[in-house]
């Protein structure tokens, strides 16, 4: 017997059952929000051990980078804020990095 | 004592009593930064503004520091009199200083002619490699020579390389001092005529 013959009268014969639309199971606000940081400092600035575990690169003064909200803390740790002169006058703040 | 006889007659420009001592403060920041005044009211180039890409950059130590003219002269001879005139053209303007302070290694990386530097936790790490001879600086030199009134006087070079190869001297008992820097400004075609090399700006309101 033909199987394609049967198979069409069977599908015409048959009401189309609807098709189920499959969901994400995940929730629809779960996009992180990152906060984006802005290199100000003249050099490749790598930052490693933040609480999520991802490594920011800024290539180069103005590089921005998205970082996600618990590691900004750990990153605004690069910029220094020292109140005494190291040697021949001036501070030794310098701040690297800056949220936008 | 002032001259009382055989003083010159008619207009005279006499100079003031004001001697400048010490050095300067130097900044440099890349060139392809614009001036603060770029030009200003009287169409003058100088100043430094630093942005986020293109930093000023402070030098915070240094010594033997000198600003010195090049120029190559040729006289017009006449061989039934002797030199009659001379024809001078400005090379260019040689700026030489030592730097005893040496970090970060991103403010010193461009005198050195070294490469980009990586600053990591803990790390900073700079290149030694092959020179790029297409990047220049500007070069800002401000001082003031009266700390009660702020009058100052500074001169900017326009567009300068780092040449001359450097030494880092570590002598026992002594800083590590970093000789042999020198800036050489060079022709600009990106500021007025008669400012192709640099500027000098002088501020004191008692005296102008």
């Amino acid at each position: 017997m033909d199987t394609r013959l049967r198979s069409r009268r069977e599908s015409s014969d048959e009401p189309s059952k609807p098709r189920v639309t499959k969901r994400s199971k995940a929730p629809a606000a779960s996009v992180v929000k990152r906060v984006v940081v802005q290199s100000i400092y003249p050099s490749k600035i790598i930052v490693r051990g933040a609480p999520s575990g991802e490594e920011y690169i800024w290539e180069r003064a103005g590089s921005r980078v998205r970082v996600r909200p618990e590691d900004v803390a750990k990153v605004l740790e690069k910029n220094i804020v020292r109140g005494e002169s190291a040697c021949c006058g001036g501070s030794s703040s310098r701040t690297y990095l800056e949220v936008i | 004592m002032p001259l009382l006889t055989g003083i010159p007659e008619g207009n005279v420009q006499s100079q003031s009593e004001i001697y400048i001592e010490g050095a300067p403060y130097i900044y440099y920041q890349d060139s392809r930064a614009t001036l603060l005044h770029n030009p200003d009211s009287d169409g003058f180039y100088w100043g430094l503004s630093g942005t986020t890409v293109y930093p000023v950059y402070a030098l915070a130590c240094y010594e033997d520091v000198s600003l010195a003219d090049d120029l190559q002269v040729n006289t017009i001879r006449c061989d039934q009199v002797g030199d009659k005139a001379v024809v001078q053209k400005r090379n260019h303007i040689t700026f030489n200083f030592s730097l005893s302070s040496l970090f970060p290694l991103a403010n010193i990386t461009p005198l050195i002619r070294g490469g980009t530097v990586v600053t990591a936790t803990d790390f900073e790490k700079l290149p030694l490699g092959t020179i790029n001879n297409n990047i220049f600086y500007h070069v800002y030199l401000p001082k003031v020579y009266d700390d009660v009134t702020f009058d100052y006087v500074s001169i900017t070079i326009h567009r300068a390389q780092f040449v001359d190869p450097w030494t880092i001297a570590m002598v026992a008992g002594d800083k590590w001092m970093l000789g042999g820097i020198s800036a050489w400004a060079l022709a600009s075609e990106d500021t007025a005529a008669g400012q192709e090399f640099a500027s000098v700006i002088r501020w004191d309101v008692s005296e102008l």
